[in-house]
C-alpha cells in the first residue's frame, strides 16, 4: 500500500497509508490536485501539528479507516451527542490541551469525524452545567459588567423553560 | 530540489478560489510579472522547506489565516485577480487570502496547507508583508478581536502554554454551540462577552423550537428569540399578552398555542392590529374559548395561512369554515377535529359548492380532518369529490353518519393518499367496493375499529389500493382469509396493524414475513393464535423497527 509521510511542526516525520492519510480533506485534496500521489518521497509538512497530537490523529484514522461517510448534516435537526463510541470516548480521556489542539488538528486537516466526535466532547463538558460551573471548567473569567449579566441572564430566561 | 517543484501544478480547485475573488483584474503585462515574482516566491520556499532551516510557526495559530501562493505557470494563470486591492498588491508577490469565517471551517482550512510553503516563507518576509495583511475581510473572526480584553490571557495563569478552550476558532465554537441543547446553550451564552456573541448567533439556533410561557412575559424573550432568528415558536401559556409576542416577532412563521385553554377573543383581537405577513402555520388546537370572531381576525390578517388547527375548539361554527374558505386562499391543511357545530353546511363552503362563481373556497386544501365532526354526512362527502381536486389527506373518524354511499362519492379521486376512517360504524365492505372500484393511490388506509369491515372489504382494499405502504385492520373483524388476499397483492407495506383481529394465526404470519420485505412495524396485540417462534422471525427481518405484540 502507498505511504506519504507527513511531517509534524516539530520535525518528527510519520509514514502513514495514504488511503488513511486521505480521511483528511485537506491531505486528500492536496494530493488530488498535485498529483504528488506517485511521489513517494514527497514530506507532507504540517506546521500547525505538533508529533504528540499527529500522532494521536494517525491513530484515530488508522481505528476509522473503513468507516462509511458520515452522512449529510440536517441543519434543522437537534445534534445528539449521545452516540460517542466506547472506543472514541476512551481515546478522547486527555486533558483538556490535547482535546482542543486535536480539534484544532482535525479542523485543520479537515477531518469531519474526527472534529464532530471532539466537538461533542466539549459539548458535553457543558451541557447541564451552570455559568459559573462552566467558567470553573474551561477557566474562563466572567468579563460581564453587573447590568450586562442581569440583561444576558434575561434575554435567556427562555431556554430554561421545559 | 528545484526539479521537483515545477510538477505541481496549480489545481482547478485553487484557480476557481482566485476567480472568485472579488478585485481589480491585474492587466496582461503585470501578469507575467507577478508570475515570474511567484515563480521565484515559490521555488525558494520549496528549497527553504527541504533543507528545514527555516524557523518553524508556533503550532498554534491563534487566528486562522491563510496565504495562496499560486503556483508557477503562465499560460493558464492569466486570469487572477487579486485579493481586494491593496491587501495583495501584485509586486509583493503574494497573493494574499483570507478565510471568511462564514461558518465553514472546512473552507478555512483547505488551501491552509497548500500554504504551508508560503507560510514558512513569510516567516522571513514578515515585515514586509504582515501589516498588509490586516484586510477588512473579517466576520466571525471579528468576534475574537472584538472581546479580546475581556477573554482570558494564557499568560495569566499556571495553565500557560497549554492550548485552552478560547484558542478555539469561532466557527469551531459554533459546531460546539449547536451541539448543546437549548437550555445548556442558554447557560454557555451566559458565561463571558465572547460566548454570548457565540450564543446569539443565528446558525446555531437553526431548527430549534422554543417553548415559552407569556404567563411569566419578560420583554427580553421575545427581542432573543428575534436576534437569534427564530421564527417558530410554542407558547405554554400566556395571559392577555400575546399581541407583545406578535409585536416583538413579525417574521413569525409558526406559532403552536395549543392547549392555551385561557385564549378569548378579545387577546386575539388585541394580538392582530395588523398584519402577519409571514404566518404559514398556527396550531389553535384546544383554545376552547376561541369562536368564529377569533377565525375571522386570523383570516383578515394572516393571510398566508396554510396550516390551521382548529381542534377541540369546539365554539367554531359553519360560518367560521366560511370566512376561511373566502379569506385564506393558501390554506393547505385545516383540522376542525370535535368542532361539533360544523355540519355539511360549513364542508360544502369549503369546497365552494354554494359558491356558484367557484372563486371562493378552499381550492389548495390538501389535507382535511373532520375527525369526530358528527353532523358532517354522506353530502359533505360528495362535496369534498366534487369541489376539492388536490386534497391528499381525509380523516373521517368518528363519524357514524359517514355511509357507504359517502365513500362511492370518493370512487375515482385519484389525489386521495391518505383516508382515515377510523370507527366509522356504518362503513361497510360494501362502500369499500364502490370506493375502489377503479382503483385508488391511496398509501394510508385506516379502517379500525370498523365492525363491518370483513374479508370482502379487506379483499377489495387489496385489489382496488395496490400502493398501499400503510395499513389498519386493528379491531376488524377479518380472517386469515383477507390477510392472505391482501399481501398475495400489496406487496409495499411498511407498517401493518392487526391488533385484536384475534383469528389471524400463523398462516397470515408466516406470509407476512416471506413477502413483506419492506414491513418496518407491525402490530399484533391480542392476536393470540400467532406462535412466539413466528414472533421471533418477524423481528428478525431486515428493516423491522417496531414489534407491537401488548399494548
Amino acid at each position: 500500500m502507498p505511504t506519504i509521510k507527513l511531517q509534524s511542526s516539530d520535525g518528527e516525520v510519520f509514514p502513514v497509508d495514504v488511503e488513511i492519510a486521505k480521511q483528511s480533506v485537506t491531505i486528500k485534496t492536496m494530493l488530488d490536485d498535485l498529483g504528488m500521489e506517485d511521489e513517494e518521497e514527497e514530506i507532507v509538512p504540517l506546521p500547525n501539528v505538533n508529533a504528540a497530537i499527529l500522532k494521536k490523529v494517525i491513530q484515530w484514522a488508522t481505528y476509522h479507516k473503513d468507516d462509511p461517510p458520515a452522512p449529510e448534516d440536517d441543519e434543522n435537526k437537534e445534534k445528539r451527542t449521545d452516540d460517542i463510541t466506547s472506543w472514541d470516548a476512551d481515546f478522547l480521556k486527555v486533558d483538556q490541551g490535547t482535546l482542543f489542539e486535536l480539534i484544532l488538528a482535525s479542523n485543520y486537516l479537515d477531518i469531519k469525524g474526527l472534529l464532530d466526535v471532539t466537538c461533542k466532547t466539549v459539548a458535553n463538558m457543558i451541557k447541564g452545567k451552570t455559568p459559573e460551573e462552566i467558567r470553573k471548567t474551561f477557566n474562563i473569567k466572567n468579563d460581564f459588567t453587573p447590568s450586562e449579566e442581569e440583561q444576558v441572564r434575561k434575554e435567556n430566561e427562555w431556554c430554561e423553560e421545559k | 530540489m528545484e526539479s521537483t517543484s515545477p510538477k505541481v501544478s496549480p489545481s482547478k480547485k485553487r484557480k476557481l478560489e482566485l476567480n472568485d475573488f472579488q478585485g481589480p483584474v491585474i492587466s496582461e503585462n503585470d501578469q507575467v510579472m507577478v508570475n515570474y515574482i511567484q515563480w521565484n516566491v515559490y521555488a525558494n520556499a520549496m528549497m527553504a522547506l527541504q533543507q528545514h532551516s527555516l524557523e518553524v510557526e508556533p503550532t498554534r495559530v491563534k487566528r486562522q489565516r491563510m496565504d495562496l501562493v499560486p503556483a508557477p505557470q503562465t499560460s493558464s494563470m492569466t486570469q487572477i485577480t487579486s485579493g481586494s486591492g491593496s491587501a495583495a498588491g501584485p509586486k509583493s508577490g503574494q497573493i494574499t487570502f483570507r478565510p471568511h469565517a462564514d461558518h465553514a471551517s472546512e473552507q478555512a482550512s483547505k488551501g491552509e496547507l497548500e500554504s504551508v510553503l508560503s507560510r514558512n516563507l513569510r516567516s522571513r518576509k514578515r515585515n514586509s508583508v504582515d501589516q498588509q495583511l490586516a484586510s477588512p475581510e473579517e466576520s466571525l473572526n471579528a468576534i475574537e478581536d472584538k472581546s479580546s480584553p475581556g477573554s482570558p490571557n494564557p499568560l495569566d495563569d499556571e495553565t500557560a502554554g497549554q492550548t485552552q478552550i478560547h484558542h478555539l476558532f469561532p466557527e469551531i465554537m459554533l459546531q460546539i454551540f449547536k451541539h448543546l441543547d437549548v437550555s445548556s446553550r442558554g447557560s454557555a451564552s451566559k458565561v463571558c462577552r465572547r460566548w454570548r456573541v457565540f450564543g446569539n448567533d443565528r446558525s446555531i439556533w437553526k431548527g430549534t423550537l422554543p417553548k415559552i410561557h407569556l404567563k411569566r412575559y419578560n420583554a427580553s424573550t421575545v427581542s432573543s428569540l428575534s436576534k437569534r432568528g427564530l421564527t417558530d415558536v410554542q407558547v405554554y401559556s400566556l395571559k392577555r399578552n400575546l399581541k407583545d409576542l406578535f409585536n416583538g416577532m413579525p417574521h413569525m412563521t409558526s406559532l403552536n398555542l395549543s392547549g392555551c385553554y385561557n385564549l378569548l377573543d378579545v387577546t386575539v383581537e388585541a394580538a392582530l392590529k395588523k398584519d402577519v405577513p409571514y404566518l404559514k402555520s398556527l396550531n389553535l388546537s384546544n383554545c376552547k374559548e376561541i369562536t368564529d370572531k377569533s377565525v375571522t381576525m386570523i383570516s383578515q390578517h394572516c393571510i398566508q395561512l396554510q396550516e390551521l388547527n382548529l381542534a377541540g375548539c369546539s365554539k367554531v361554527s359553519n360560518m367560521g369554515l366560511l370566512i376561511i374558505a373566502w379569506s385564506l386562499k393558501n390554506i393547505r391543511r385545516l383540522n376542525v377535529r370535535s368542532c361539533r357545530a360544523i355540519s355539511d353546511y360549513g364542508v360544502q363552503y369549503l369546497t365552494g359548492a354554494h359558491d356558484k362563481t367557484r372563486n371562493n373556497y378552499a381550492q389548495e386544501l390538501e389535507e382535511l380532518t373532520l375527525q369526530d365532526c358528527q353532523r358532517v354526512t354522506d353530502d359533505a362527502l360528495r362535496s369534498i369529490s366534487k369541489g376539492l381536486p388536490k386534497l391528499k389527506s381525509i380523516n373521517l373518524s368518528f363519524c357514524p353518519s359517514v355511509t357507504d354511499t359517502g365513500l362511492k362519492s370518493f370512487a375515482g379521486m385519484t389525489c386521495l393518499e391518505t383516508m382515515i376512517l377510523r370507527s366509522c360504524d356504518n362503513i361497510t365492505d360494501i362502500g369499500l367496493a364502490y370506493l375502489t372500484e377503479h382503483g385508488l393511490n391511496v398509501r394510508h388506509m385506516d379502517v379500525s375499529f370498523c365492525p363491518n369491515v370483513t374479508d370482502v372489504g379487506l379483499r377489495n382494499i387489496a385489489l382496488g389500493m395496490t400502493k398501499l405502504t400503510q395499513l389498519n385492520l386493528s379491531n376488524c373483524p377479518i380472517t386469515d382469509r383477507g390477510v392472505l388476499k391482501l399481501i398475495e397483492n400489496v406487496k409495499g407495506l411498511r407498517q401493518l396493524l392487526l391488533g385484536q383481529c384475534k383469528d389471524l394465526s400463523d398462516k397470515s404470519i408466516k406470509e407476512v414475513i416471506e413477502h413483506l420485505n419492506d414491513l418496518e412495524s407491525i402490530d399484533l396485540y391480542g392476536c393470540a393464535k400467532v406462535s412466539s417462534n413466528l414472533i421471533e422471525q418477524l423481528a428478525k427481518k431486515p428493516k423491522m423497527k417496531s414489534l407491537k405484540t401488548t399494548l
